[in-house]
């Protein structure tokens, strides 16, 4: 009976809730908020995902083609005329 | 009659209703003036798009509720990723760190509502809705089965399902608040 009666007691806590006010500025806020987010337009949307996929399609068919060809650009070794060490030591 | 004219208009009407039904999902002012400004944010550029045929206070308050529901979803992902955490089942993580005082309590019922609320914030999203629409916010049960899209029997389904968690979670909490006595 005595936690029935808890029970009910906290269920009912909640119906004196007082209505509170957000704060006076809040309408401006949203205003800024509301008109500083522009819409794009559904086109443009598109345009660019259409770039992204043309873009990573030619990318990869560059390196697909890269890697079927053999390399014939091989640069002969360098023949250098340094008269220094190769390890860098002065004596 | 112009865009600004009706978003005022809808601001003054409904300013009230959003910010305490934002309050009673989130429990803090800081947080319920954020839903609050996302609610009247998307109210004032889908106004145009807006069906005349259903009621304005309708369409804001099921704004409003997916408005608080997301917040809070979004709130536990910012905590999950910060933290690496796996995800949760529940929504509580949000409010482990906030406490359960509304902030629209009066100060003799502090004590048992923060009670009552911080088991409302363990029910399922959906159960929880219908009880903070029915119960707080006094609407019929049409009007929230039009609010959550659902029909009305199903909104009395959550609603009785709501209630028996809440009776039996607060049944475990009567025993720990008994053995305090």
């Amino acid at each position: 009976m005595e936690r029935d009666q808890w029970i009910d007691d906290v269920l009912n806590s909640a119906d004196t809730l007082s209505k509170l006010s957000p704060r006076e500025s809040l309408l401006q806020d949203i205003r800024k908020k509301a008109q500083g987010n522009t819409t794009v337009d559904a086109k443009t949307v598109w345009a660019v995902a259409a770039s992204i996929i043309l873009l990573i399609a030619l990318n990869l068919r560059v390196i697909v083609n890269s890697d079927q060809k053999p390399d014939k650009t091989i640069m002969p070794r360098m023949q250098t005329d340094n008269p220094f060490s190769g390890n860098n030591q002065l004596y | 009659m112009s865009q600004s004219y009706t978003f005022n208009h809808i601001y003054f009407e409904y300013r009230l209703m959003v910010f305490n039904l934002a309050l009673h999902y989130v429990l803090n002012t800081e947080d319920a003036e954020e839903i609050t400004q996302d609610v009247f944010v998307k109210v004032y550029q889908s106004i145009n798009d807006f069906n005349s045929n259903s009621s304005i206070k309708t369409w804001v308050y099921r704004i409003t509720v997916n408005a608080s529901i997301d917040f809070i979803k979004r709130k536990n992902s910012k905590k999950r990723f910060f933290i690496f955490g796996k995800k949760s089942e529940s929504e509580n993580e949000y409010f482990s760190v906030k406490n359960t005082e509304h902030p629209g309590v009066i100060l003799e019922n502090k004590e048992k509502s923060a009670l009552l609320f911080s088991v409302i914030n363990t029910l399922p999203e959906n159960q929880r809705t219908a009880f903070l629409l029915s119960k707080l916010e006094g609407l019929s049960n049409p009007e929230i089965a039009v609010i959550m899209e659902a029909s009305i029997s199903a909104v009395e389904s959550l609603q009785v399902r709501a209630k028996k968690t809440l009776r039996q979670k607060l049944g475990e909490k009567f025993e720990e608040y008994r053995r305090k006595k």
